[in-house]
This record gives structure tokens, sequence and C-alpha cells, in this order.
């Protein structure tokens, strides 16, 4: 079989091609939820120490320009930890629905096998 | 495919399950319009290679080529929707959807229904008869045809059949396998798994035996079929890859 390969010039074969060579690639990441929720804690973290900065720096400063500039920085460090909370709660919630949806099919599976081994005893009696 | 690139190609692939490694360095080629093969006893790593060829798993040192080119970290749905297409162990089917559910369910790839029905039933016309039937209520044989339609309903370039035998009686086997042969004469490339190879042997073009997650030799069917036996048993027969 190996002498004859009718496919090596199909049109199919080179479509595939070209549909392989348009493939994005996820750049090595297997896990990207996983990457998302260590990014998201991380996120926490830098948002945390700039709430310290902004709250140690507005204490010190007895300008009230300077306390303006750290009240914005606090603000930033909100976002910052808003954008790390949503990013944790998107993440999360991919991989627990992903678990939910196989464990759904799973069970979906396993009473369909149910059923049909009853309708077969069934049949049989 | 006009490259002189193998279809795919497996180099030095290590993957496993979590911190679990089953693979130790695979590597496998298929060229474009052959039958591959892949047998070893279970726990080997065949059903895990395939999960590797299809991006469901992505290796954690190796690489994985498609075509010549480099796929590791594609997406197991954009691999299935350019034409790679995997047939896994357990047919893979909805027990509770009927036969033409089970093949409207493949529209996902942009083909018309009629011509996914058409090309099922052509292939498998025994299906056509059992159209309003429950998938889970088919024989075995009739749900690993209805598995294999559902694959070629999406006009794959490479198909991966893991154990098509698995729990069927021979002759339906054999039946199975003369259709897997005349797939293979139009030219696709197809990737077989199985742990018993009487009659896979018969319509390969090259064999590879699996041991240990790793393949420890590959050669023409005749001369695989020799030493499959002693590698079974783990009795080294020297002609390692």
């Amino acid at each position: 079989m190996t002498e004859e390969r009718p496919g090596d010039e199909s049109p199919r074969l080179q479509e595939f091609q070209t549909q392989v060579e348009d493939l994005r690639l996820s750049g090595g990441r297997a896990n990207p939820e996983r990457a998302a929720v260590r990014l998201a804690l991380v996120l926490f973290v830098v948002a945390v120490v700039i709430e310290i900065v902004a709250f140690n720096g507005s204490s010190s400063a007895s300008d009230s320009r300077d306390q303006t500039d750290f009240v914005i920085l606090a603000l930033l460090g909100v976002v910052v930890a808003l954008g790390a909370v949503g990013l944790f709660i998107r993440a999360s919630l991919t991989r627990y629905f992903r678990y939910w949806l196989v464990r759904l099919v799973y069970e979906d599976r396993a009473n369909t096998d149910r059923l049909i081994e009853a309708l077969r005893s069934g049949r049989e009696k | 495919m006009t490259t002189a690139a193998p279809l795919l190609e497996l180099r030095g692939v290590r993957a496993g399950y979590g911190i679990i490694d089953v693979l130790h360095g695979v590597d496998l080629v298929l060229q474009s319009g052959e039958v591959l093969a892949l047998l070893g006893p279970n726990g080997a790593g065949k059903s895990t290679t395939l999960a590797v060829a299809s991006g469901q798993i992505e290796p954690s040192s190796g690489q994985l080529l498609i075509g010549g080119r480099e796929v590791n970290g594609a997406r197991p749905d954009a691999l299935a929707r350019s034409g790679v297409c995997l047939v896994p162990e357990g047919r893979g089917i909805f027990p509770n959807l009927t036969v033409t559910e089970n093949l409207r369910m493949m529209t996902f790839a942009g083909t018309s229904f009629s011509a996914i029905q058409e090309k099922a039933y052509e292939l498998f016309p025994r299906l056509e008869e059992r159209r309003r039937q429950l998938a889970g209520t088919l024989s075995g044989g009739e749900q690993q045809m209805l598995a294999m339609a559902r694959a070629m309903a999406t006009d794959p370039a490479l198909l991966m059949l893991d154990e098509l035998s698995m729990g069927l009686a021979p002759i339906i086997v054999d039946e199975l396998y003369s259709q897997v042969a005349t797939l293979a004469r139009t030219g696709l490339s197809i990737l077989i798994v199985e742990q018993f190879a009487k009659t896979v042997l018969g319509v390969a073009d090259t064999a590879a035996i699996m041991l240990h997650g790793r393949v420890t030799r590959t050669g023409r069917p005749d001369e695989i079929a020799e030493e499959l036996t002693a590698a079974y048993l783990g009795i080294e027969s020297g002609g390692h890859q």
C-alpha cells in the first residue's frame, strides 16, 4: 500500500496543510485557566503592595497635593485588585464549569447505559 | 500533501497525566497516505499517544509535528476542524441520541447534514436501517460503525482509531477492517492503535510496537508480527529502533 499514495497530491491534503499552517498555538500553555489564576493572585499581591505604599505615602505627606497623588495611586491599586478578582472568578468558573460539563456527560452516559440494560433485560423476560 | 514532511510525526514526546509521565520519549512517523498500526499491551501508552496526536494532551517535552509544522499547544478542537480526527476507545458516540442525531452532531465543521448522511450510509448501509434507533441500543459493531461514520463525515485528512476491535466478534472486526482498507485505498492517512494484531497487520503499511511508553520497534507488518509475541511477553527481541 505504501507504493500507491493517491492522497499525496489531493486537494484535501493541500487544504489540510493550509489549515495546519494557520493553526493558532497557545505557545506551550497546557492549562490557561491555571495560568490565569496564578496571574490573578500575583496581581492581587501587587494591588496590596500599591495600597500599602499609597497609605504610607499619604500619611507621611503634609501637603494635600502630595496626598492627592497617593489617593490616585490608591485608586489604581483598587482597580488592579478588582481586575485580579475578576480574572480569578472567570478562571475559577471556567475550570469549575468544564469539570461540571464532563461530570454531566459522564453521568448522562451512565444513566443511558443503565436504561438500555434495563430495557434489554425487560425484553428478555 | 506535496511536502516531503510526514503527515504526523512525534519526536521524543514525553507526556502524561499530572505528574505521572506515561510517554517517555515517543518517536513515531506516519507518512501521508499510509496506514500505521501502533501495537502494544495494555498500559503501554498507545491511547496517550493518540491523545497527544489529537491535541488533548500537550507534550511536556518533545515535538508534535503535523505536515512538518510543530503544533504543540494547538487546541484539540482546532486540530479536529482542520482534519485530525480521533475515534476514541469506547467509540465516543452519544448513546442517548439516535443514529441520525449522532450524525447531525458532526455538522459542527460546516458540512451539510445531507452530505454527512449520504457519506455515512454509503460507507455503512446498515446504519440507514437503524437511523431512528438510539445509538446505545445498537450492537457493539454497529456502534463502532457509527463512530467511524461520524469521523468520516468530517472529511478527515488523518484518521486515528483507538482499539477498533475492542469487545467485538471476529467477524465484525473483519468487516470493520475491510472498511478501513477501503478508506486507506482512497489515500487517507490512518493511525490505528490495537492490542491484538492479527487483523490490523493485514491492513497496515507499517507497524510499530510500543512498550512502557516508548516505541521499541518499527517495521513492516510481517517483521513486526514475528516479534510481537516476544515483545508482549517482555522478551528482548534485539531489533530496537
